[in-house]
């Protein structure tokens, strides 16, 4: 859906990209990971023609974007920034309803959407369209930007940091609602991010930078078990087993219960590092895990964890 | 739009000014300039104020936007240096050079405040167009708006807050310097101050004074609230 090829860009003696190569299938999530100044913002740039690169093709959907029209490219894909850039001067309703006006919809189809993308973004419409940028929180602003990217359905999302400005609780809620959005909407997305856990969290796969460079472009646990070069086990940092963890949904690892009754318990739907943490807080060695209604259904072992983590290693 | 009716209508009460005026000057013989009534006066006054305004406005804000464009950039000193001298040109100098060219009148005195008054647009205008937050600039051309369209929906919008006490400074200026009007033939309420000063009659000193600085600090209030009618969302 999005390839890039050999994409360069030179400012003068500084190059940002040195030649990248990647390719983003229809529907994936992928995430440009890596440190401030890696030349992960550049590429995403180059994606909806923000930055024209000095050597190297960038395509979407297999056509060459030097040959399609800047203006029509950009209405084409969603795009959020960090600092989201409402237009302080209208209304959430107006904000969210500016792709579709500029591609030309009519009053009632566009406010339609606008309505039911502030819904699906879990803004009450009547509660919000009026409102102005400056009366709405961090995490609420964060949303009516995302509302506004998906405004025209675009199959494509460009996503640079979009979650960077708000605090972490927020954060990581935002990051649960958008997976959910994600599973729905099946988008092809490029998310920008520094943050590894976030990364982790949400990639299909992540493309982790260096200078301009590809370090290694993988699946969050093949990225996290085989770390390619030094720089990625580096970034990775000691952490990574825990990380991984995190990929491993808790489903597989649980047994029956037996007569011992655990005193803590979690949810079902919770990952195995949450278990992990919450053993560790409890200095238990089992764990109690509850359906969606709070009835216990079967436990984990502090063992189990263990095994997996090391069998994953293997 | 009470105010101004119910300064207008003041204004027109001559025999209660002229009862006023009598008080306030004992000592003069005539103490209030009955050549022409205060109404006609102001009247005249705000047709040459906003004479000279609309010009401001009409060659102030396209210039503004022609030089922060990237095609005009390089202009843009240009127009700065012109704007800064057109207000330190003295207005009395602009009216007594334009006199071969425009004539008698209050032609002369429009083009004079008109030089005078451009600085204020011109600048805050200029301040108001890049000085925008460029993040949602990034957004706007991220989502897809071309040029024109920035202009319209997202850059004078955006600018409308800093670009109207722009015009708020200029208009008030102008309403003020307006005065200068009569030496060259052209009406409004610096003739009785003119007059007075020719004829040494402080009353009517004070009366075309008192009544400029009344209708300036209505203007002002006026563009205030037109400012804050104009851009809700601030």
């Amino acid at each position: 859906m999005i390839r890039f090829e050999n994409v360069v860009k030179r400012y003068g003696d500084f190059e940002a990209l040195g030649g990248v190569s990647l390719e983003v299938a229809q529907g994936q999530l992928v995430t440009l990971l890596g440190p401030s100044g890696c030349g992960k913002t550049t590429l995403l740039r180059t994606v909806n023609r923000l930055i024209e690169p000095t050597e190297g093709t960038v395509f979407v959907g297999n056509r060459d974007v030097r040959g399609l029209d800047g203006v029509e490219l950009r209405r084409g894909m969603g795009y959020v920034i960090q600092s989201i850039g409402l237009f302080p001067h209208m209304s959430v309703l107006e904000n969210v309803m500016v792709v579709p006006r500029l591609l030309g919809w009519k009053k009632e189809k566009r406010e339609a959407r606008a309505k039911e993308m502030l819904a699906l973004v879990g803004l009450e419409p009547q509660t919000f369209a009026g409102r102005y940028p400056r009366e709405l929180s961090g995490g609420q602003a964060q949303r009516v930007g995302l509302a506004r990217a998906l405004a025209a359905d675009p199959p494509v999302l460009l996503l640079d940091e979009p979650f960077g400005a708000v605090d972490p609780p927020t954060r990581e809620r935002l990051q649960d609602e958008f997976l959910k959005l994600q599973s729905e909407l099946r988008k092809t997305v490029l998310f920008v991010t520094h943050d590894l856990e976030e990364a982790v969290k949400i990639s299909d796969r992540i493309c982790l930078m260096n200078g301009g460079r590809v370090e290694q472009y993988d699946p969050p646990e093949v990225l996290l078990r085989r770390p390619k070069t030094p720089f990625v086990q580096s970034f990775l940092g000691p952490s990574r087993t825990l990380l991984r963890l995190s990929r491993i949904p808790l489903g597989g690892l649980i047994e029956p219960l037996d007569s011992h009754r655990p005193s803590v318990s979690i949810p079902h739907s919770a990952s195995a590092r949450e278990a992990f943490s919450t053993l560790l807080a409890s200095g238990l060695r089992t764990l109690g895990v509850s359906d969606a209604t709070g009835r216990l259904v079967g436990l984990v072992r502090l063992e189990t964890l263990l095994a997996a983590v090391s069998e994953e290693e293997a | 739009m009470l105010g101004w009716g119910l300064v207008l209508f003041l204004l027109a009460q001559q025999s209660i000014w002229k009862a006023l005026f009598s008080l306030l000057f004992p000592s003069a013989q005539s103490p209030l300039f009955e050549r022409e009534t205060l109404l006609n006066l102001t009247l005249q006054h705000l047709a040459i104020t906003f004479g000279a305004g609309a010009l401001v406005l009409l060659v102030g804000l396209p210039l503004v936007v022609l030089v922060t464009r990237p095609a005009g950039a390089a202009f843009r000193p240009l127009l700065e240096n012109l704007v800064a001298v057109g207000q330190t040109f003295p207005p009395v100098a602009v009216l007594v050079l334009a006199l071969p060219f425009l004539g008698f009148g209050s032609s002369g005195a429009v083009l004079a405040l008109f030089l005078y008054g451009l600085l204020p647009v011109v600048r805050n205008g200029l301040e108001g167009l890049t000085s925008l937050p460029s993040d949602v600039l990034d957004a706007a051309k991220g989502m897809g708006y071309a040029r024109a369209q920035m202009l319209w929906a997202v850059e004078l919008p955006l600018a409308l807050p800093v670009i109207l006490a722009g015009i708020r400074t200029s208009l008030v200026l102008i309403l003020a310097t307006a005065t200068v009007a009569p030496l060259v033939g052209g009406g409004g309420l610096g003739v009785p101050i003119i007059a007075g000063l020719a004829v040494s009659n402080l009353a009517y000193v004070v009366q075309g004074a008192a009544a400029v600085a009344l209708l300036a600090v209505l203007l002002d209030w006026t563009l205030a609230r037109l400012e804050q009618a104009l851009t809700p969302w601030r």
